[in-house]
């Protein structure tokens, strides 16, 4: 029986299939199983229409659509987040599945590369980096959308085996995953190489732990009671109990850490003001953060590549001018956010009925017409002066530098013509194919692009993070320590940029009110990070979303009944849906099919 | 006065001596023929040298049948053995040596022949001419073949007085007066008994008895005795699958118990899908291992006349030592050899016509505009069709712009041809035997051709085989055995799908466009027609005019086999066999692709003329592409065989095996075409005691390539006992009218290593392409890559643990009853996991051993023959029964459990519960929504919703009906002889099936209306809200899109699948052997044969349910009706 001792007749015959040593052992496929691990970072900027997670990793970033700022007029895969019928056994979106597995990714990635003897010393320290970065922040979206969740870190889990676990506490996730930023923040570079731009940076790593100390920090995780009875099957609760007010102290030194590493030089990061006050003051300098490919003020980005084109055509005006989508519509209540341009907010609140509650001192009006000028962001900085609802009249810069409305005119300066959004288009001709509230974005168009035809000639980096949020985090930690005036300096650096006056010169009492401080700086951001995915996690953490995301979503009446109507019919607040917001909302259920498969995982309350 | 052979042990049963000298007779038989003319007496030319010494003369006579032809018989106490006689040591006649050894014994003996036959001194000699006066006289004949029977024993029923035929089949024996029974029997056929009381000339026709408790039976690498057999092994009469048409998988379905199939499709040249106890896992591998002449092989490849036996393996005992192969049960096939004698020539000739069973009617285009009209007013919309134009297509005034096509009807003919030729000649002599045949089986096809081409798109099937098996004897222990089987396949057919063109042909609305145009354009050639868009194909088009498709297909396959007899050499009963086969197949496509120039008119002119508008160009040419693809496989086999009874009553056997197996395509992936390797050892042992009790045991031990090492060899045991009642003293001959009476019990495993999945080498990881990222101010992309598959080293086998509870039992010699019942556990299926938790993160999931599946059943076979005068019945039925379930697929718990699919069977269909027609707005909105559809109208369906969550949707579905595989299949034939007539029909059916209606069955219902026809026997069948009939067999009509909530899988269109059909009717005549003998033929007979001539099915009236189609719109099966010609010389 000799030829039992040995089963060579049953191996398989050499050929070239490649093995997860053959992967490790030469450069550029290392560099190439690094590249799928970084792909697992969400794309955040995929934000005009959800794409489908068909591969788990391409996943869509509803966020913007999804709170009261804005509203998406094509598919609406986010839209079962807001009208009532979002569960766990069909969510809108499953980030959970997607999320984990580039945490899986990574770890494999931490295995097996210090194999690759190809790499150099420092090659390696840096590519380990980047694979530790991806797995924490991994583990950070799932905690930011899922609130406490199974900390895997860097272990590979059995895959042949079935072992269940259950959820860490929400202090054990925060604590390990800041932690962790900080650790890993020291092994990325402070600025990566033109050829690897876009890749994780220090400051991008301690600019997320910025963000979720605050998040933290936050009412909404702060010992909120209807998490209170939260608990795995041993008993362990999940959510904190009590409020701590240190946290706001952690999340304001977190902030600090990063402004001082930039103020010092030691981090070449920075907001972006230009040294001409006329572009700050007609928010200009704003545009161009967005506009501008890898300015100073972007801590964390990435270039759109092709994708740029959703910037350009998915918001532009649809019809023969432009042959756009239209489809990227802003809220009445984003509009009603922007402060005047003497630096008051015209509207404070709304009544029971849903009327705006209008600050007489303002200067807004909602009535008549009259003819002005608004800046155009050219490079002639000519603006456009047309006849347009009082509405839009004296808005602060950064509504022109981010609406687009009824009869101004479009961020792009081939058009100098007015612009037209509502049933029967530019061209008057009726099409399905109309925005719903009566605005577009045009924050990202940039002034030089042209959408018919288009033409890609501009490249354009997303936001992941910017600058501007790290000083916005500081001073809103600060109020809630009622440390204000400490923070001053850094909250009017913002304003100025974005061509408003000092703070405390339109507000005199905000040192010494904590509510006024409060609602100014919530408004600051609703306005400074318009259509930036902060919105929707503000929202949740300032426990506001039950009512601001939640009942009637006003815009201008699109369905006039003939275009010669138009001024008749037009400028009134009209709802264009109900949304439900439901306090389980907050988090996000983790997928059903993700439950049963673990039966020690306890769903999100209210789901 | 029986009549017994005397051997070295003459204590041995009746049955294994009457077995041997059947054997001897035939021997004798088959040497009188050939040298019947020739010669003296092989007394008088034969030489013996016995050993010398004093012996009994049991001894002497074994001695002398081992060492010469001959046979000894004698009658009771005409000789006594135990007598010892002096043997001189010299070459001397038979005679010679008998006359010195009888010499002090009072036996005479007579020679005839070979056979030695022994009487008393004082009894007159048998056939002795004194007692002329009171004998009877006659002959004893076969009642089938009307051949006469040599030495078939003739006795006075009670008493000594009996007799043998002689070479003549005659008999003569002394009648000593009074009222007797008279019984004529030999071994094989059932014992005859004629009342006589007085001398007379008494003839006896002798009836084959069917079962042959001697009989060889094909078993796992070898073949046992039949009453040896204990485990569960079918096997079937191999006339029983010589179907004129299709292939032998078509022919299984009720003949052989514990056979599952089913056939999908009549297209020329498809098989059935057939499963051994039904289906057993839901793993990639459902179907049995099939063993021709012991090598693996495709079933459909043989020419039935070709085949010898025919076996199927079920149980433990039976499959284990096929080891990790022999899971699904396994089918042993052996071809025909040849056999020593004069040539045996055998031609069979037939030719016959096909027709599709059942074809679909369909509605012309008046009714169709007339339903689509109401689908659209019952939902508000505006008719589709004028009162006018529905009187156009109803008149064909013009059949042009109002056309109504029966697309079936034009483009299928009503019958086609086929034709089958055999010859095959067995025969041999002493040193080599032969069986060589040929074959031709031309079958065409049903669809029409364009004439006015000069290239031909019908379909046509051919099919040659060729088969040469060769048994050479080298030595006189010494057996080469080469089998060389030829097969060349060509189907010619149009370039689409035959699947594809059929489902045109019932899907496009009759109104699209006519078949073609009148006129011709300024080449002479036809306007073809398109409808505009060409969104809408013109099914003829798509049959005549996309050119053709020729596919061939070449299969050599050879064994050569060395057979070593190692009786003399080491023991007796060793015997050694080394086998090696190579088969190479290889398959041929040449493509001609065209395209029509099309047209479409929309309008006439002023002068009637129809005015044509251009749609596509087309081709002038025909496109050339060619494929090829070719696999082989090498097969090596040696094995070591014992079997001997000790003692007379201690049968032992043995088997000792090693077989590898390589198998390699030239497959499209560098994975696919490494290649496929197996290689194993395989054991059994036997005993049995007495032929009462039995006992066996079977291993497997093999391996496979897919796994890691140390994970690749498994040993897979088996076991079994078997208790013949019959033979025990207490019953035997107790019980009145049994003959034989088995139980029998297995137990054991085997495995399935057929994992699928796509995965090859488990044990290996798979690096795929992945999502990559573009970095850097110039956005440059790196490509990702990632782990695909994960390695485990651990996945191995599907194990099958097997039990097995027989009885075999007969009565009245006629009739015969064998009934299993089985229970199996699958363990190990290869699954992808669906449990993992998702934290893990694994993007591929992995594939791991963890499914689990349970089967039970039973199967028997109940079989009846009886000779009444000239007459001949005989009666076989069989049934299966077998039910799965899936207990673990790795899917976690539906939140609803009543949907998870685990403890339900494989396949189980699920459904709403439909509670019957809306018959009001009010009664809508009152009950739960139905998938958030707003329109519900009276005489939508209506839901039970399950789970009580005001909604009904996919979580109210529970598991209805069974799953489109029967649970039950059965079969009953008959047949009737009467001289030379004979007639047989059989009758299969199917039970426990279901299927949902579909397709046609939701008309209108695409968002292209040209692409939905309508079945004629569905009009006024629909609700209509103009008659409000409530109790309509189908529901409101919808004219656009899919409606989400009619036609949905519920109760309401699920049906059953069970049918009952005639499957066969055979009438046959021969010609009488006084015709047949002036011809200088063996034999003559003319047949008419009809296969699917009639079917029953409750719940499908409208197409052949065995297609199990949900509309009728599949290819459908075709009945036949062959006439034959068989001549045998």
């Amino acid at each position: 029986m000799s030829f039992f001792s040995c089963d060579s007749y049953l191996d398989k015959q050499p050929d070239d299939m490649q093995t997860l040593e053959g992967v490790f052992e030469k450069r550029s496929s290392t560099e190439q199983y690094l590249a799928n691990v970084l792909n697992y970072l969400p794309h955040q900027w995929d934000n005009v229409c959800a794409v489908e997670l068909a591969d788990g990793t391409d996943f869509g970033w509803p966020f913007t659509p999804a709170s009261d700022e804005a509203e998406w007029g094509a598919v609406r895969t986010y839209a079962i987040m807001q009208n009532g019928s979002h569960s766990a056994a069909s969510p809108a979106m499953d980030f959970w599945k997607p999320l984990y597995r580039g945490i899986r990714e990574s770890n494999i990635f931490l295995q097996n590369v210090s194999r690759c003897t190809e790499l150099k010393n420092d090659e390696l320290k840096l590519w380990t980096a980047e694979a530790r970065y991806t797995n924490i922040m991994c583990h950070y979206w799932l905690t930011m959308l899922y609130g406490p969740i199974i900390l895997v870190k860097n272990e590979l889990v059995d895959v042949n085996g079935t072992i269940y676990r259950q959820r860490n506490t929400w202090e054990e996730c925060v604590e390990w995953i800041t932690e962790s930023l900080k650790d890993v923040a020291n092994d990325l570079p402070k600025k990566q190489e033109d050829i690897y731009a876009g890749k994780p940076t220090k400051a991008a790593a301690l600019a997320y732990r910025s963000r979720l100390l605050l998040y933290s920090a936050s009412k909404l995780m702060n010992g909120n009671p209807f998490f209170a009875s939260v608990k795995n099957e041993d008993g362990t609760l999940l959510f904190p109990q009590n409020n701590d007010p240190n946290k706001w102290k952690l999340a304001a030194d977190a902030a600090k850490e990063i402004i001082d590493l930039c103020e010092s030089g030691q981090l070449p990061y920075g907001l972006l003001v230009s040294e001409s006050d006329e572009e700050n003051k007609k928010g200009i300098t704003y545009k161009k953060v967005f506009t501008e490919n890898w300015n100073k003020e972007l801590l964390d980005t990435k270039d759109l590549g092709d994708d740029v084109y959703i910037l350009d055509l998915a918001p532009a005006p649809n019809g023969e001018r432009f042959k756009g989508h239209a489809t990227n519509c802003v809220t009445q209540q984003q509009v009603d956010a922007y402060a005047m341009s003497n630096g008051k907010y015209p509207i404070t609140g709304y009544t029971s009925s849903g009327r705006p509650v209008i600050d007489a001192t303002s200067g807004y009006s909602e009535e008549g017409f009259s003819t002005f000028t608004v800046p155009t962001f050219d490079t002639s900085n000519g603006g456009y002066t047309g006849e347009a609802f009082n509405m839009y009249k004296d808005r602060e810069p950064r509504f022109y530098a981010s609406v687009g409305y009824n009869e101004g005119v479009w961020t792009n300066t081939s058009t100098t013509e007015p612009i037209y959004l509502n049933k029967y288009g530019t061209e008057g001709a009726s099409s399905s194919d109309y925005n719903r509230t009566g605005y577009l974005i045009t924050k990202y168009t940039h002034p030089s692009s042209t959408t018919n035809p288009y033409a890609l000639q501009w490249r354009r980096c997303w936001p992941n993070f910017r600058y501007a949020e790290v000083l916005l985090n500081y001073v809103e930690a600060k109020i809630e320590l009622g440390e204000t005036a400490e923070a001053l300096k850094y909250w009017n650096q913002v304003r100025n940029r974005g061509g408003m006056p000092n703070i405390e010169s339109v507000y005199p009492t905000v040192t010494s009110d904590i509510e006024l401080a409060t609602f100014l700086i919530r408004r600051e951001r609703q306005v400074e990070f318009a259509f930036e995915n902060v919105r929707w996690f503000d929202a949740n953490r300032w426990k506001i979303s039950t009512e601001t995301n939640h009942g009637k979503v006003y815009g201008m009446n699109v369905n006039i009944s003939s275009l010669s109507a138009m001024r008749d019919e037009y400028y009134v607040r009209t709802a264009f849906e109900t949304r439900i917001f439901k306090e389980a909302q907050y988090l996000q259920p983790i997928p059903q099919s993700s439950i049963v498969k673990n039966p020690k995982l306890i769903q999100n309350p209210g789901w | 006065m029986k009549l017994i052979l005397i051997t070295r042990n003459p204590l041995q049963r009746l049955r294994k001596v009457l077995r041997i000298m059947r054997l001897t007779c035939l021997l004798i038989l088959i040497t009188t023929m050939v040298s019947f003319a020739s010669t003296g007496t092989y007394a008088q030319t034969t030489e013996l040298s016995l050993n010398a010494g004093t012996k009994t003369l049991k001894d002497i006579f074994s001695e002398i049948e081992e060492k010469s032809e001959f046979i000894f018989f004698y009658n009771d106490n005409a000789v006594d053995l135990s007598a010892r006689a002096e043997v001189s040591n010299k070459s001397a006649s038979i005679t010679e040596i008998l006359d010195e050894v009888l010499k002090n014994s009072p036996a005479k003996y007579k020679i005839i022949d070979r056979q030695i036959i022994f009487y008393r001194d004082k009894e007159p000699l048998p056939n002795s001419q004194q007692q002329k006066k009171s004998e009877i006289k006659g002959r004893v004949v076969d009642g089938k073949t009307g051949d006469v029977i040599i030495g078939a024993s003739v006795i006075l029923k009670g008493t000594t007085i009996g007799t043998t035929t002689d070479i003549d089949g005659n008999y003569t024996l002394n009648y000593p007066g009074g009222r007797h029974t008279v019984v004529a029997s030999y071994l094989g056929y059932a014992p005859k008994e004629i009342s006589v009381a007085g001398a007379q000339i008494l003839d006896f026709t002798l009836v084959e008895d069917a079962i042959q408790l001697e009989e060889a039976v094909v078993v796992g690498y070898g073949s046992q005795r039949k009453v040896s057999v204990i485990g569960a092994i079918t096997t079937v009469d191999v006339d029983n699958l010589k179907l004129p048409t299709g292939k032998i998988s078509n022919s299984l379905a009720g003949r052989l118990a514990g056979v599952v199939a089913v056939q999908r499709s009549g297209e020329p040249g498809t098989s059935s899908n057939f499963w051994v106890r039904g289906i057993s896992t839901f793993g990639e591998n459902k179907n049995p291992l099939i063993l021709v002449d012991g090598v693996e092989r495709s079933l459909d490849l043989l020419d039935p006349e070709d085949i010898e036996s025919f076996s199927i393996l079920k149980d433990a005992t039976a499959t284990a030592v096929y080891g990790v192969r022999g899971a699904n049960g396994v089918i042993l096939i052996n071809t025909r050899r040849g056999k020593e004698g004069k040539p045996d020539i055998n031609v069979k000739i037939q030719s016959g016509i096909l027709a599709p069973t059942k074809l679909p009617k369909l509605a012309n285009s008046a009714t169709w505009a007339n339903m689509y009209n109401i689908a659209r007013t019952s939902h508000g919309y505006a008719p589709a069709y004028t009162e006018d134009e529905i009187e156009k297509y109803r008149t064909q005034s013009d059949p042009y712009l109002y056309p109504s096509v029966d697309w079936l009807g034009e483009l299928m003919k009503n019958y086609t041809t086929n034709q089958r030729v055999n010859l095959n000649v067995t025969g041999g002599g002493k040193v080599a035997r032969y069986y060589v045949s040929g074959a031709f089986y031309n079958e065409n096809g049903l669809f029409i051709k364009d004439s006015s081409h000069e290239w031909n798109s019908e379909i046509n099937y051919k099919r040659f085989n060729f088969v040469s098996n060769v048994d050479v004897n080298l030595h006189r222990t010494t057996v080469l055995k080469l089998n060389v089987n030829g097969v060349l396949e060509m189907k010619h057919q149009p370039f689409e799908e035959l699947s594809t063109i059929f489902n045109q042909a019932v899907s496009v609305s009759p109104n699209t466009v006519p078949l073609y145009y009148p006129d011709l354009d300024e080449f002479g050639k036809r306007h073809y027609a398109e409808s505009t868009g060409g969104n809408i194909p013109n099914p003829y088009n798509t049959l005549t005019q996309r050119g053709y498709n020729d596919n061939w297909w070449t299969k050599i396959n050879a064994i050569m086999a060395l057979e070593q007899d190692f009786s003399e050499l080491i023991t007796p009963g060793l015997k050694a066999i080394v086998k090696f086969s190579y088969d190479s197949n290889s398959w041929n496509q040449i493509l001609r692709e065209g395209s029509p120039h099309t047209w479409y008119a929309k309008n006439r002119d002023e002068n009637g003329n129809l005015i044509y508008e251009e749609n596509s160009l087309g081709s002038n040419t025909l496109d050339y592409k060619s494929y090829a693809n070719g696999e082989r496989a090498l097969y090596l086999e040696g094995n070591l065989t014992y079997n001997h009874t000790f003692n007379d009553v201690h049968n032992v056997g043995g088997l000792l095996l090693y077989n590898q197996r390589e198998y390699q395509v030239a497959a499209s992936t560098s994975i696919g075409a490494l290649p496929y390797r197996t290689q194993g050892l395989a054991g059994r042992l036997t005993y049995s005691y007495n032929d009462r009790y039995f006992i066996e045991g079977n291993f497997g031990y093999n391996g496979s390539e897919n796994f890691a090492r140390g994970h690749r060899f498994g040993f897979f045991p088996a076991a079994a006992v078997g208790w013949v009642l019959s033979n025990e003293k207490f019953i035997q001959g107790k019980v009145k009218n049994l003959d034989m009476l088995k139980l029998k019990v297995s137990l054991g495993q085997s495995g399935n290593d057929q994992i699928g999945g796509g995965r090859r080498f488990v044990y290996l990881p798979t690096i795929n392409s992945a999502n990559g990222t573009n970095w850097g101010t110039s956005n440059t992309a790196i490509g990702g890559i990632a782990v695909g598959e994960y390695a485990n080293n651990n996945v191995s086998w599907e194990t099958s643990t097997k039990l097995n509870i027989g009885i075999e039992t007969q009565w009245f010699n006629s009739f015969r009853l064998q009934i299993d019942y089985f229970r199996e556990k699958r363990d190990g299926i290869f699954v992808q996991r669906k449990s993992v938790p998702d934290y893990v993160g694994v993007t591929t999931m992995p594939w791991s051993n963890v499914g689990e599946m349970k089967n039970h059943g039973i199967d028997a076979t109940l079989e009846f023959d009886k000779q009444i005068g000239d007459v001949y019945l005989s009666t076989r039925g069989t049934f299966t029964f077998a039910r799965n379930k899936q207990i673990n697929d790795d899917q976690p718990d539906y939140i609803d459990k009543y949907r998870n699919r685990n403890g339900q069977r494989y396949g189980q269909q699920f459904g709403l519960m439909a509670l019957g027609l809306f018959e009001s707005q009010e009664e809508i909105d009152n009950s739960p929504t139905q998938y958030g559809v707003s329109y519900l109208k009276p005489g939508d369906i209506k839901y039970k919703d399950i789970n009580g969550d005001g909604v009904v949707d996919t979580n109210d579905e529970v598991p209805i009906g069974y799953s489109d595989i029967p649970e039950i299949v059965y079969g009953l034939g008959f047949s009737v002889a009467y001289k030379g007539f004979d007639l047989s029909l059989f009758f299969q059916g199917v039970a426990n099936t279901t299927f949902f209606l579909g397709g046609a069955y939701f008309p209108f219902n695409y968002p292209n209306i040209g692409q939905t026809s309508f079945l004629a026997d569905l009009e006024g069948k629909y609700f209509d809200p103009a008659k409000q009939n409530f109790d309509a067999e189908l529901p409101l009509l919808y004219s656009d899109g899919w409606h989400g909530s009619n036609y949905v899988n519920s109760t309401w269109w699920q049906r059953s699948g069970a049918f009952l059909r005639l499957k066969q009717a055979e009438v046959g005549y021969t010609l009488p052997k006084n015709i047949t003998n002036k011809l200088l033929l063996k034999t003559v007979r003319f047949f008419i044969t009809g296969e699917n001539l009639l079917t029953f099915a409750p719940d499908v009236k409208l197409w052949d349910p065995e297609t199990g189609s949900q509309d009728g719109r599949g290819y459908p099966l075709m009945k036949t009706l062959n006439f034959g010609l068989n001549i045998n010389f």
